[in-house]
């Protein structure tokens, strides 16, 4: 008797649990993501995932001369830069490294700028120049990236005509032998958006260019099948694709940090799961107990 | 044709004259499409649709010769993107309208809300106007002060917009965590499934859940199936890939069948039938 009253009190206390106050949880999210931002002494032992291994291969496999460049899409928006800036960074600075040309495209508003900083920034560390060793396409709308897909396919300058600041594509060294598709050696997809769809309807079949994407972790479970059947070929999934891409290429930036930071989070959330279930099973005790009194 | 829908890149005063002709000839079309009988209206708008969209269909199938992706329509891809890109700015200016007239009317009335409307108006109008005072006149200054019509923009797009962006989806980790407390509980068969393959997938992509099996072999072993980061990938290749591409094949089927339906002017509701 004794015990089962001991019993009914700690069912009673430990099914409060189920339903801590929300604000807890924020209080302890934000510490979890914040210490181990600022705390640069943790060790993480990443694993790179199979994907993020396979996207590496394929930029390293790149062929580079004066007849290819890679198209990079950057077509991503400030809510999710947390993840798709730092991928692209991750990208760029492999690109750069190997010294692979390349031109920038967004089909959003919001990221010739930040993306020509960015390569501003890296330039500084692999002398690239403008015009020669990498050019802005610049924004196009997104409602006419069906049209945009259908040209590039068959007249790159034809169909864009100019770059980011108006000046004709022509005009540029790194496009002189520029035409179409098959001057394309790969297509780099860094984006939170489905545009991925059109990319692989409209481009990637044409000529089997290698497509590679990066995208937010919300967005990359829709995408696995186009893995499974090679019409992608590696994926960067959130922070921790780029975590993954910033450990191949060898370098220790914020999203290394940051994938620490995520860990933690994740240990949070799933503590937090059990932490639920066990006060509701001892909710349920409590209940079956209060049934048979 | 083809020069007649090209985009116009030409400066000052030229370029004006032609985004006004643009503007007139545009109204004529429309005013033209509303004076005609409803029954006619319809016949034309079913019938540009068809032809709009009978070109991407005949251009997509009709083999290529030559280039991997060239057939004798595909010349034509500008004049169409083109004129499909004006009846999209067409349809843009509609909801614009619609949208101020919505909200003005809530602000003129007072009613519930009217100082979020205020503010939808405000920053419409705002953006609208340093965007364009970015783009034709950068170095404008604003009523004599030292600030220029670029800074302002600045200040209004990366400072405001771009911010209010991140701080938005960054509020949805809060959430997330805060509902899979919740929600992840074992109830029935399906929910403790659920939540254990999350569980699964979510240690196996972080560094703390690939340390808790790290005492297993990497490779050459059946054991090395059991690390954490290889449930997890089997999970999303072997059980959430032929799931996707199930409702993928779905999409692709009930997209096909509207597409028709729009196509051949079908659909119930559209073309303004009631």
């Amino acid at each position: 008797m004794k015990n089962n009253a001991s019993l009914y009190t700690w069912a009673t206390k430990v099914s409060k649990v189920q339903s801590i106050n929300p604000r807890v949880i924020y209080l302890l999210l934000i510490a979890a993501i914040l210490i181990p931002l600022f705390l640069n002494k943790i060790q993480y032992t990443n694993i790179p995932s199979k994907q993020s291994t396979e996207f590496y291969d394929t930029v390293n496999a790149i062929r580079n001369d004066d007849r290819h460049i890679v198209l990079v899409d950057g077509s991503w928006s400030q809510s999710t830069r947390g993840e798709n800036y730092w991928q692209l960074k991750a990208i760029l600075t492999h690109l750069m490294s190997k010294h692979i040309r390349f031109a920038l495209l967004s089909f959003d508003p919001q990221i010739d700028v930040p993306t020509m900083a960015l390569v501003r920034e890296l330039s500084r560390r692999y002398p690239y120049q403008y015009g020669v060793d990498y050019i802005d396409w610049g924004y196009r709308p997104d409602k006419s990236i069906k049209q945009v897909l259908k040209g590039l396919v068959i007249n790159i300058p034809g169909t864009l005509k100019s770059d980011w600041k108006g000046r004709p594509l022509t005009a540029f060294p790194i496009m002189k032998k520029i035409h179409d598709v098959t001057n394309i050696s790969a297509i780099i997809e860094v984006t939170n958006t489905d545009l991925i769809d059109k990319w692989l309807g409209l481009v990637q079949g044409i000529n089997r260019t290698p497509l590679l994407y990066a995208t937010t972790a919300i967005g990359a479970p829709n995408y696995y099948p186009y893995l499974d059947s090679r019409q992608l070929s590696g994926m960067l999934t959130g922070v921790k694709g780029a975590g993954d891409y910033e450990q191949l290429i060898g370098e220790q930036g914020f999203a290394t940090r940051a994938t620490g930071a995520l860990s933690f989070v994740y240990a949070l959330i799933i503590g937090l799961v059990i932490i639920g279930n066990i006060g509701q099973i001892a909710g349920r005790w409590q209940r079956l107990m209060d049934q048979n009194a | 044709m083809q020069s007649f829908f090209e985009p116009v890149i030409t400066h000052g005063a030229r370029f004006f004259i032609r985004i006004l002709a643009a503007f007139i000839c545009s109204s004529v079309a429309v005013a033209i499409l509303l004076l005609v009988p409803r029954s006619l209206r319809k016949t034309i708008i079913g019938v540009a649709t068809f032809l709009g969209g009978a070109y991407y269909v005949v251009e997509f199938y009709t083999p290529a010769h030559g280039h991997p992706s060239v057939n004798f329509l595909s010349d034509h891809n500008d004049i169409v993107a083109n004129f499909s890109l004006i009846f999209q700015a067409f349809a843009l200016g509609l909801g614009v309208i619609s949208l101020v007239q919505q909200h003005a009317k809530v602000v003129v009335r007072g009613t519930s809300g009217w100082a979020f409307s205020a503010a939808l108006l405000v920053a419409f109008f705002s953006m609208v106007i340093f965007g364009l005072l970015n783009a034709y006149a950068p170095h404008g200054r604003i009523l004599h002060t030292a600030v220029t019509n670029a800074e302002v923009f600045s200040f209004l797009f990366v400072g405001g917009l771009t911010n209010f962006g991140s701080a938005m989806f960054s509020m949805v980790a809060f959430f997330i965590a805060s509902a899979a407390y919740r929600a992840f509980r074992i109830k029935t068969i399906e929910s403790s499934l659920l939540m254990l393959s999350a569980m699964i997938v979510m240690l196996g992509s972080v560094s703390f859940g690939t340390w808790i099996t790290h005492g297993l072999p990497e490779h050459g072993s059946p054991l090395s199936n059991l690390r954490i980061e290889n449930v997890s990938q089997w999970i999303m290749i072997q059980v959430n890939s032929p799931a996707q591409r199930g409702i993928l094949f779905g999409l692709g089927v009930g997209e096909l069948a509207v597409a028709l339906r729009i196509w051949l002017s079908l659909e119930r509701g559209s073309y303004f039938e009631k």
